[in-house]
């Protein structure tokens, strides 16, 4: 994609340590299950292969997910929020550039997980007519005072559109 | 009731009216038409028997005296009205329930008669709310005549700015004239009240009578319907004739004239049906502008008039059916945001014209929607475009039909040879169909196969655009373009693969730069 026009502000570097986490997390009961199989089958008498290949599989599967995911998608993703309009560009593969008028810009809030905030970090969420866009993980008062810059720009250019 | 109610004040109570009398009859009607449909189910089941009969009776009456008591309890509670500034609804037999509705945010008034109440003269008015619908349920009022409706309407939809009733009746209208039509969709029953004067529409369409017939003729239904009647007689005829094959070839061949006359008038009757179905749903269609907002009015048995605020048209399409395609018509229907009408899984789509011919677009949208008239040129996807739309079709055919051949050889050799150039064929049309086009504070994305979608689309109504890009489309500067626009209630996804990069960003570029000023321009 063209980058000159790319957006140019990144996310903190630790949303890698988050998005790392998150994956952990979210393939342990896979692999949990896969343990308790592999110790049971013996006993109930079935054969460990389906359990050993469903490990492996998972095994690099997070493997890549906690390494390698993080570090592109980190790379990839940027952000700019100009006055008359916000640039997101996302992506692993197929690289997405998507661009908000400020004026369609309904409301604009912070949230964070417990991941999150063990990080000290914040996700800004845009709320347009047409539903949600997301800036992941900045820092907790970075990502207020972009919540707040955002809510005076939409407020400044509201035109009742919808 | 009002001394036990803090909230209502007796000026209130004063000011709340009651719906109509025969509002009793009318919900009863409703209901007791189910229950005479059960019972009546009933008694074919029980292979009508005299004491079966007697009880059915008994029963039928039982329930009718019971549905009688609650409706009239019903209406004894309903009340509504306009005071200070809101719709106030009261209702409810056990739980009493008060809604206010602030004026302001009414955004359109549905009026609907179904036949009983068209023969009484009643309507239901429902009130469509800005949010409403998934949130809370729209206020509805069953059982009031139609002027009582109309000068409901009138109050909640800010026509306060329209001069009072100039004395030009709805009969001096541009183009509706005493005809057959006419009187048939004429609502006004026993009790319809007075003729009111009100505000002449600047614009009016009607479709005629033979437009209707080709409208049902040439809708997708017919289409769908066709196939699937089509399906149903292929598989019944190989699963008889597996269960033939002892019979001689002799009665086989005197069969095989019967079934495809059998088949040709199940077909026909099918699809005479699915046309008969839409010319009563769209009889007398009928859409206008008044003001700031459009009505359509449709339907031969039940009467239904939507009302909605031009405000909330979000994009306009003009839709062709592949046999409309061929003899040059199109429909046109428009998408609105916030409304509950749960039409289409959530999406608010209303019908503006169902069917008009190409030159005849323009003018009838300049006359119903002329914010949304702009027609910007479509600008057709580059030559590179139509190897990424072939590539993965022809592959996934190949793989769906190899597979079977090399496995069950014979005549499934042929598979490929028929699927391949099928996939091939409708990846091409898919090509020379899409397209994407921008004039002014205009998006317009074409679409289609065999048919065609033109999606026109405000900058101002534009929710956000997006551009994504793969490895492959990268080598050859294509992305796939991504409109958002809002339907109903949530948001609605405009994709078109395999764009010229170029042009994307340009798109981007264009909507970036729409600044407030800009927009005040459009709608």
């Amino acid at each position: 994609m063209n980058t000159e026009q790319a957006p140019t502000n990144r996310l903190d570097p630790r949303v890698k340590t988050a998005w790392r986490l998150q994956s952990g997390l979210g393939w342990a009961p896979i692999v949990i299950a896969a343990l308790v199989f592999l110790g049971l089958a013996p006993v109930i008498g079935m054969s460990a292969w389906p359990g050993v290949i469903t490990l492996a599989v998972v095994v690099s599967l997070l493997v890549l997910a906690v390494t390698i995911v993080p570090e592109v998608r980190y790379r990839r993703w940027r952000w700019e929020v100009r006055d008359e309009e916000i640039r997101l560009q996302t992506g692993l593969i197929v690289l997405e550039l998507t661009v908000i008028p400020m004026v369609r810009v309904q409301h604009v809030d912070t949230a964070q997980g417990p991941i999150m905030r063990a990080l000290d970090l914040s996700d800004v969420h845009i709320f347009t007519a047409a539903g949600e866009h997301a800036i992941p993980a900045l820092k907790e008062a970075d990502a207020a005072s972009l919540r707040d810059r955002i809510a005076v720009l939409a407020r400044v250019t509201d035109d009742g559109g919808l | 009731m009002a001394a036990s109610d803090p909230v209502v004040s007796p000026a209130e109570e004063d000011r709340l009216k009651r719906t109509h009398t025969a509002a009793i009859v009318l919900v009863l009607g409703r209901s007791s038409w189910q229950v005479m449909g059960a019972g009546i189910a009933v008694l074919f089941f029980s292979g009508l028997d005299q004491l079966a009969v007697a009880f059915a009776f008994v029963g039928l009456a039982l329930l009718v005296l019971i549905g009688g008591g609650v409706s009239w309890l019903a209406w004894t509670r309903f009340r509504y009205g306009i005071v200070d500034g809101h719709l106030i609804i009261r209702e409810g037999i056990v739980v009493h329930r008060r809604r206010a509705i602030p004026i302001g945010r009414v955004q359109g008034i549905d009026i609907k008669a179904d036949l009983l109440s068209r023969m009484l003269g009643l309507v239901e008015v429902t009130v469509q709310t800005a949010g409403g619908g998934a949130t809370e349920p729209e206020a509805s009022i069953v059982g009031i005549s139609l002027s009582e409706a109309e000068s409901l309407r009138a109050e909640l939809l800010h026509d306060r700015k329209a001069t009072p009733a100039v004395s030009t009746s709805r009969g001096a209208a541009p183009f509706i004239g005493d005809d057959a039509v006419n009187r048939m969709s004429d609502v006004r029953g026993v009790l319809a009240g007075p003729e009111l004067d009100y505000e002449l529409p600047s614009f009016q369409y009607r479709l005629s009578i033979s437009r209707l017939f080709l409208a049902g003729a040439t809708s997708s239904q017919v289409f769908v319907s066709f196939f699937v009647v089509l399906g149903a007689v292929g598989q019944l005829y190989s699963m008889a004739g597996g269960a033939a094959d002892a019979v001689t070839s002799t009665v086989r061949a005197l069969a095989l004239p019967v079934a495809v006359l059998a088949v040709v008038a199940i077909v026909g009757i099918v699809i005479a049906g699915s046309v008969t179905a839409s010319v009563i749903a769209d009889f007398g269609f009928t859409s206008r502008r008044v003001n700031d907002r459009i009505e359509t009015e449709r339907g031969l048995l039940e009467r239904r008039m939507i009302g909605l605020p031009v405000r909330r048209v979000q994009s306009v399409r003009i839709e062709q059916t592949p046999l409309r395609r061929l003899m040059g018509f199109s429909a046109i229907h428009v998408d609105t945001a916030g409304f509950g009408r749960s039409e289409n899984n959530g999406r608010a789509r209303t019908a503006l014209v169902p069917l008009a011919r190409r030159s005849e677009i323009r003018p009838l949208l300049h006359g119903l929607l002329p914010e949304l008239e702009q027609a910007p040129e479509v600008k057709p996807l580059p030559q590179r475009a139509l190897r990424r739309y072939l590539f993965i079709p022809a592959l996934v055919g190949l793989a769906v039909s190899a597979v079977p051949a090399a496995v069950l050889q014979g005549a499934f050799l042929a598979l490929p040879l028929v699927i391949l150039p099928l996939t091939i064929m409708s990846a091409y049309l898919a090509w020379r169909a899409a397209g994407v086009g921008v004039d002014g504070s205009m998006l317009v994305i074409r679409s289609g196969m065999f048919g065609r979608t033109h999606t026109r689309i405000p900058r101002s109504r534009l929710q956000s655009l997006a551009i994504r890009q793969n490895p492959f489309q990268k080598r050859v500067n294509l992305v796939t373009l991504v409109a958002t626009t809002v339907s109903g209630s949530s948001g609605s996804k405009h994709r078109t693969r395999h764009v010229d990069a170029d042009d994307a960003w340009r798109l981007i570029e264009w909507l970036a730069r729409s600044t407030p000023s800009q927009e005040s321009e459009t709608v």
